[in-house]
């Protein structure tokens, strides 16, 4: 009886020691609330997610969701800086920039973020090529392409050592990722010069303009995908905006007419419809107008974050210079944009954006098309170019109908067109390129000295973030 | 006649003898030191084996032959007692326990061991030291009670983790916080609230229930619990019945806590007098002006609207016992505590049942079952860690607010500016702003919760098979249910959004949590002595633990009627989800001990422990093993023939010596950071799939080589005993973020890797010393001190430092390479400029600069101006965080039925950041402290303070750290002073009470410091590895004073 017993307890114990209980399933739990990177691209749903997913990091506020609008206006002479806090860009406005500054880092870091995403679903798709058929996968290389395009043509402009015409694009440029990065190990990369990265940008470019669909087919779900997602004409556009960056006026106009008539009603024959809204002010409160050829969609759910919005940075920090573009004869009072204008005890604040999570940020607009043919085409005619002339006052008549430009010669239409541009285009971050294509000296305002195109603050310095990990980088020189 | 004579007195002498060598009969009594009589205690005459056993009355009776013969009273567990008979026929004796007894029985990991065998580093501290005192949880009570363990109470919220610390800072990334098991099982520790209700899990443990506590500090105690022993390990053990007929006590303390040392602050006319002059120097117009009230000047003393004297109650009473077969221990407890601060409180209602029953002579089953709901309530008050620039911290807003702003106006309404939406202090007479938000305000209509429901439950069964084997088998279990509450009113303060749509006024939160964890527990015993010399212990252990945790919640804003302050309310808005939480991990482990001695001279230790970890190398289950050996030898010298020859062994009882080394680990990876994923978002408002966490399939535990070397000994019997131990901690591994370069576009620009390294070292006395012991007075004293150097070797490649950041916004310390964790970092400022008033501050390279708010930053010689201080460029390391030296001392007396102890903290070496002080000397509208009024105001003055200049943040240490900010943290505290009485009465007894003990305590009584904050002992980011010492706009500690009693039946 008593090894009966003995044996049992023995039996006991070996059951209860080896007991395997799921060990394995235990040891290896799966994420619930996340997807691991194994079934990343599993589904057609999962790929087009991460396909979004460019757009929103692009769309980050502190990169093109925001900031990189108002560092852009605000490193300029139209505003004056408010409350002079360093959190809103106070070092910005006042050319007080150094490798550890805030905004020099988190932008850098967005924008690449936004980069190593595209790279991501451009691997992604390679990798995955039996999921989504070959056309869909096409066009989602093409939708990466030209974020990626658009991305280093945002960095490049504001971190390049030299604006590409100063030299023909043989300064400092940035390091040129194309590889997807999900490890540590390739932090050292040096910089391609800025003609290289220009050269990328053309090339993500041209294919982005081969395989994007011509017009999404929008529905009730989403009603706003011709404006929030790239599709050819968009590419097109940001080839003008690219080529008269680069000085590259044939090219320009080659595009552009591809989007724009030779004559009135100016409006585009092929793909998406892109047009001037008829009124101004529409174009910013109802966002899904044909004027639109790309904008980053903001919501209550999804909007800029704190602080990073437009519509707080025009309504509190930055007051309009009163030296600045509003002092310009020319733009009359009844001219619909200045609609915008809030004047507030001495100060005056510009309105274009008023909810941070309800307006869609422009990126690019048939308006700026057209000034972008208008100035290509002005400067390439010896004499004064009559289509040019059409284009101008085609945009300041929507506005001001009372106004028509009638330049008596080249130099005067060019300039013209420049400060159509400023009023056009105020606080929608086109300022700083404008003035740094055309070598001008920035001017000064206030406190703050000018900035001529010798002085090393013209550009932004190459942050710490990168300078600190990769050894292979130099700063600009003058930092 | 002769032969007659003699044959008498042979008869008288054999009678005389007969008499005393003639058996007599000794009883009496063994109770211990409260009265309460003990079973089961052998009684033996020394040098015989004739003896007995006491009754379950405590009551013995025994034959003794001489009027020398010594009787020897032994328990298990407590001190033996020798009583000589002498002419009595009854003898009485009293058992205590305490540390000094080399036969004592302490906890080691899976096991027991008698102290006279262990050589590896384990202090124990006894339940009565954490008993019956006014705290809320147990792990307040041990600070200064065993070497090498800091604790430090981080400040007076209730219920608010301290901070807790075996041997210094062992990791940076990861935890410090020492392993905490309890009966076996390591349970949820930490804050569990996520909100400002501090909710420490250890307060859902009754202290009364425990029975012992032992830290375990080296790698022979601590490997065998290897990959999460790297901080120590806190073995808690309950209380189980005791043989004897059931003792039923109730113990009860009420008391009433007020706040320690607030700061004094300007009053209304001294705070008129220089902000007016501070905006006369600033060249505005005086804007601070005196008002009235009904009648009474506004002389407002926030602190009497923030601080209050609260009362505090906690009654338990437990029903223990055991027979042969059968051991019980029942408890209930009910604590009702209110805090010094308004509206913060905490009730506890817990019962705990241990029973453990001997069903057949080899069979053993049993279980300890705990329920605890602890109700957790707080008002906003700045002082966890995160909130410490927090606009409605309450604590800050007592000192900050204007004595000229009244918290009421003149018709009862709430004193806020107008229009509501400024979400302002109103402003009474004054201009200009006199406060952030209306502290009365919020503390009445803001409320905080965090509840929790907790279940702590084991059951175990125990096989005696024959031949000196042991299985125990045992399952535990740790559930806890936690509802977090947030209101926030929609009139003013955090719940009104002033940028945003007034519509979403008013928000509530609530947050559920469940969080579960299972531990099966399997293992084999082996004890048996060899050939009369060999002792051999051994036990082989399978242990798996699976921890689910799961929460989730959500947000409301936009109270739709002024009387909502529910969630369940009416709301215009239903916000993101908030709280979500949904995560598990599991750990696999197998491992053995063996403990060897021989006769008691020579011992030896080995553990071995083997790990898997669910949350490394995914998918890959070969790989997420690690191993982690210890050992040990010792030597008990004084057990040595050749040792007790000597003229030592008379005066050094017992000596020891030991060494022990050994390899354990941290996990100091979350559950899935070593996986590489994708989250879904959004854009616009379609869904997004983005690459958001890079993982490394390599990343695996922090280790830690621990080395101890130690010397224990005892003098003159046990009458000083103590022990003295070197330890060297070398850590690396250690889990950092990495940074990448940037353009690498990793998410975070980190990637988790094992790459730092860093060292502990110190050494640690424990004295434990019987001064005085005679039949009426009795004087003892513990001692314990600790030192301690910590260095940081090695960083993440590229990476030399670490900033420790303060509540977000505040750098605070640095971690930096050859020098200590979280060191405090502040800009080098010298005194003010007798010439204009001005703060010196020192630039990196020395060069002397000056500060004014209106001229700016100019050189001291020249005056010439020049850049800006800043803190990335100009701060140095001012000193360590991390004490120097450190540890306690309790004293304790007794004469006839008094009792009285006193016990100490202590710590030397460290420096505070008192960030608090800049906020008193601040210069925008803010109240300051009374220094403030010797400000520099002509030329020559030789004063502390600069010219006051409104709206300077800068000149006294806000805008950054400055080191006039930081002070030396010595300190001596006089943690808990307690006066008891006993009282046993014939006449209670006969009524059933063997015992009535009535005591006064007063914990935290006074401070020996010369910091100027009000506590040294203070952390605003609690238990950061990366910004500890700091002091930034906490609440003062609590200094209550409580009565009670505990009746023994």
């Amino acid at each position: 009886m008593k090894y009966l017993n003995k044996f049992i307890v023995y039996i006991i114990l070996s059951i209860v020691v080896f007991c395997s209980c799921n060990k394995e399933e235990f040891l290896n739990p799966v994420p619930q609330t996340v997807i691991s990177e194994a079934n990343a691209f599993g589904s057609p749903e999962r790929i087009l997610g991460q396909v979004l997913s460019m757009y929103s990091s692009v769309k980050g506020g502190t990169f093109m969701g925001g900031r990189y609008f108002v560092y852009n206006d605000i490193r300029a002479e139209e505003f004056l800086n408010v409350t002079g806090n360093q959190v809103t860009g106070s070092n910005t406005w006042a050319h007080l920039l150094g490798a550890g500054t805030a905004e020099v880092n988190t932008l850098w870091a967005q924008a690449y973020n936004a980069v190593n995403r595209t790279n991501i679903v451009l691997e992604g798709l390679d990798a995955n090529s039996t999921v989504i058929s070959a056309a869909l996968a096409d066009q989602y290389r093409a939708e990466a392409r030209f974020l990626r395009a658009l991305t280093y043509f945002s960095l490049v402009t504001l971190y390049g050592e030299k604006p590409f015409n100063a030299d023909n694009g043989a300064s400092k440029g940035l390091p040129i990722r194309l590889e997807a990065e999900t490890e540590a190990s390739n932090s050292q990369l040096a910089r391609s010069t800025v003609a290289q990265v220009y050269q990328q940008i053309l090339g993500d470019l041209e294919f982005a303009e081969q395989k994007l669909p011509l017009t999404y087919t929008a529905s009730t779900s989403t009603p706003d995908i011709n404006v929030a997602r790239a599709h050819r004409n968009s590419a097109i556009a940001v080839k003008t905006r690219v080529y008269l960056n680069m000085g590259r006026y044939n090219d320009v106009i080659t595009e552009a007419n591809k989007l724009v008539p030779s004559s009135a009603p100016f409006q585009t024959s092929s793909g998406v419809t892109h047009r001037l809204n008829t009124s101004f002010t529409d174009v910013f409160r109802t966002y899904l107008t044909a004027e639109s050829i790309f904008s980053l969609p903001m919501t209550s759910t999804s909007g800029p974050g704190v602080q990073n919005g437009l519509a707080g940075y025009y309504t509190t920090e930055y007051e309009l210079n009163p030296t600045g573009i509003i002092a310009d004869a020319n733009w009359k009072s009844a001219d619909t944009r200045k609609t915008f204008i809030v004047t507030s005890g001495s100060k005056k604040w510009y309105n274009k954006f008023n909810s941070d999570n309800a307006n869609y940020v422009p990126v690019i607009r048939y308006a700026e098309v057209m000034l972008n043919l208008a100035e290509a085409l002005a400067r390439t005619n010896a004499g004064v170019d009559a289509r040019a002339v059409a284009l101008l006052n085609a945009v300041r008549q929507r506005s001001d109908a009372t106004t028509t430009f009638a330049p008596a010669t080249k130099d005067e239409l060019i300039n013209l067109i420049l400060n159509e541009r400023r009023i056009e285009f105020l606080t929608e971050g086109l300022r700083s390129i404008d003035l740094l294509r055309t070598l001008q000296t920035i001017p000064a305002k206030t406190i703050v000295a000018a900035i001529p195109p010798s002085n090393h603050r013209y550009v932004f310095p190459i942050p710490e973030n990168e300078l600190l990990f990769n050894q292979l980088m130099i700063q600009n020189s003058g930092y | 006649m002769r032969r007659k004579l003699l044959l008498c007195l042979c008869a008288a002498i054999c009678f005389v003898t007969h008499s005393y060598s003639q058996s007599k009969t000794i009883t009496g009594k063994v109770t211990d030191v409260s009265g309460y009589p003990l079973a089961n205690v052998s009684v033996l005459i020394k040098g015989t084996q004739t003896g007995t056993v006491t009754d379950e009355t405590g009551s013995f009776s025994l034959n003794v032959s001489s009027a020398n013969a010594i009787l020897v009273f032994t328990y298990s567990g407590l001190t033996d007692e020798e009583v000589k008979v002498g002419n009595r026929s009854i003898v009485n004796a009293i058992l205590k326990s305490d540390e000094r007894s080399m036969q004592e029985v302490i906890v080691v990991g899976y096991g027991t061991q008698r102290k006279r065998e262990n050589i590896s580093s384990i202090s124990k501290i006894a339940g009565a030291e954490v008993a019956d005192k006014p705290t809320q949880s147990f792990d307040q009570a041990l600070g200064g009670k065993a070497a090498g363990l800091n604790v430090i109470q981080p400040n007076g919220v209730l219920n608010n983790p301290p901070v807790l610390r075996v041997r210094g800072f062992n990791s940076i990334s990861g935890s410090s916080y020492p392993l905490i098991v309890v009966d076996g099982m390591p349970i949820y520790a930490g804050d569990n609230s996520t909100n400002s209700a501090a909710n420490n899990g250890l307060g859902d443990i009754n202290p009364n229930d425990i029975e012992s506590i032992s830290v375990l500090k080296d790698a022979a105690a601590t490997a065998i619990y290897g990959s999460r022993a790297a901080n120590g390990v806190i073995l808690i053990t309950t209380k189980k019945g005791r043989s004897g007929k059931a003792k039923v006590q109730y113990d009860m303390w009420v008391g009433i806590t007020k706040p320690f040392n607030l700061f004094e602050v300007l009053n209304a006319r001294e705070y008129a007098t220089i902000k007016n002059e501070a905006k006369v120097n600033r060249g505005q117009t005086a804007a601070y002006f005196l008002d009235t009230l009904n009648g009474q000047p506004v002389d407002t003393r926030w602190d009497d609207y923030v601080y209050r004297d609260g009362f505090q109650q906690n009654h338990n009473i437990s029903v223990s016992g055991a027979n042969a077969t059968t051991h019980y221990y029942l408890s209930a407890n009910f604590s009702d505590q209110s805090g010094m601060m308004q509206k913060n409180e905490f009730q506890r209602r817990q019962t705990r049942l241990n029973i453990d029953h001997k069903v057949t002579k080899w069979l053993t089953i049993g279980t300890n079952l705990n329920y605890s709901k602890s109700i957790n309530e707080a008002p906003n008050t700045g002082s966890v860690p995160g909130q410490a620039f927090g606009t409605a911290g309450a604590a800050r807003l007592s000192f900050l607010s204007s004595p000229l702003a009244s918290p009421l106006k003149a018709d009862g309404s709430y004193n806020i500016i107008s229009p509501s939406s400024t979400n302002q202090l109103g402003r009474n007479k004054s201009t200009d702003q006199t406060g952030l938000y209306n502290v009365k305000m919020l503390l009445d209509l803001n409320t905080f919760s965090s509840t929790t429901d907790r279940i702590l439950a084991d059951v175990f069964g125990e096989i005696d098979l024959s031949g000196g084997f042991r299985f125990r088998t045992q399952y535990n279990n740790d559930y806890l249910l936690i509802e977090d509450k947030t209101f926030l009113n929609p009139f003013h303060g955090d719940g009104i959004n002033v940028a945003a749509d007034p519509n979403d006024d008013g928000r509530a939160t609530n947050i559920f949590g469940r969080f579960n964890r299972w531990v099966w527990t399997n293992q084999l015993m082996f004890t048996k002595v060899f050939g009369e010399s060999h002792n051999i212990d051994a036990v082989l252990v399978a242990e798996q633990q699976r921890s689910k945790g799961e929460r989730w919640g959500g947000n409301r804003s936009g109270v739709s009627d002024p009387y909502y302050n529910e969630y369940q309310g009416g709301y215009r808005l239903n916000d993101n989800p908030a709280g979500n939480l949904l995560t598990e991990n599991y750990l696999l482990s197998y491992l053995g001990r063996v403990n060897y001695g021989f006769k008691s001279k020579y011992f030896a230790s080995f553990s071995i422990r083997r790990d898997a970890f669910s949350g490394y190398a995914p998918g890959n289950t070969a790989d997420k093993w690690g191993t982690f050996p210890g050992g040990g030898i010792g030597w008990n010298i004084s057990q040595e023939n050749f040792y007790q020859e000597s003229f030592l062994a008379n005066t050094v009882t017992d000596l020891k010596i030991k060494a022990s080394y050994g390899k354990v680990g941290n996990i100091a990876a979350g559950d899935f950071d070593a996986i590489s994923t994708y989250q879904s978002g959004l854009y616009g408002i379609y869904s997004t799939l983005a690459f958001n966490n890079a993982g490394n399939p390599d990343l695996k535990w922090e280790t830690s080589k621990k080395l101890d070397v130690g010397l224990a000994f005892a003098l003159f019997k046990g009458r000083i005993s103590g022990e003295f131990n070197y330890y060297k901690n070398d850590i690396d591994n250690l889990v950092l973020n990495v940074p990448t370069a940037a353009s690498l576009g990793l998410p975070g620009n980190t990637i988790l890797k094992n790459v730092g390294k860093m060292y502990n070292t110190g050494i640690e006395i424990e004295l434990s010393s019987t001064n005085i012991r005679n039949k009426d007075f009795s004087w003892t004293t513990d001692l314990n001190i600790t030192t301690l150097k910590n260095k940081v070797t090695e960083l993440a490649p590229g990476v030399n430092e670490i900033v420790g950041i303060t509540g977000g916004l505040e750098t605070t310390n640095i971690t930096r390479v050859g020098y200590s964790v979280g060191s405090i970092y502040a800009i080098r400022s010298g005194g003010v400029n007798p010439e204009n008033g001005r703060r010196i501050y020192y630039k990196q390279d020395g060069t002397a600069v000056q500060f004014d708010l209106v001229q700016g930053w100019t050189r001291l010689d020249n005056n010439n101006a020049i850049s800006a201080v800043a803190t990335n460029t100009d701060a140095v390391i001012v000193g360590p965080s991390l004490p120097k030296i450190f540890g306690g001392m309790q004293n304790s007396f007794v004469y006839k039925n008094f009792d009285f102890t006193f016990d100490i903290t202590y710590s030397f070496g460290n420096y505070l950041y008192n960030g608090t002080k800049a906020g008193l000397r601040d210069q925008r509208f803010w109240n300051n402290s009374k220094d403030v009024l010797n400000r520099w105001q002509k030329k020559d003055d030789a004063a502390l303070i600069p010219r006051v200049v409104f709206g300077d943040n800068v000149s006294n240490g806000s805008a950054f750290a400055i080191t006039e900010n930081v002070e030396k943290g010595d300190f001596v505290k006089f943690k808990n002073i307690t006066l008891g009485y006993l009282i046993k009465d014939s006449g209670l007894q006969k009524a059933g009470i063997s015992g009535i003990r009535f005591f006064v305590q007063v914990q935290n009584a006074f401070v020996i410091t010369d910091y100027s904050g009000s506590d040294p002992e203070i952390s605003t980011n609690g238990n950061a590895n990366l910004a500890p010492g700091v002091d930034r706009n906490t609440l003062a500690q609590a200094r209550t004073i409580a009565t009670g009693l505990t009746i023994t039946f």
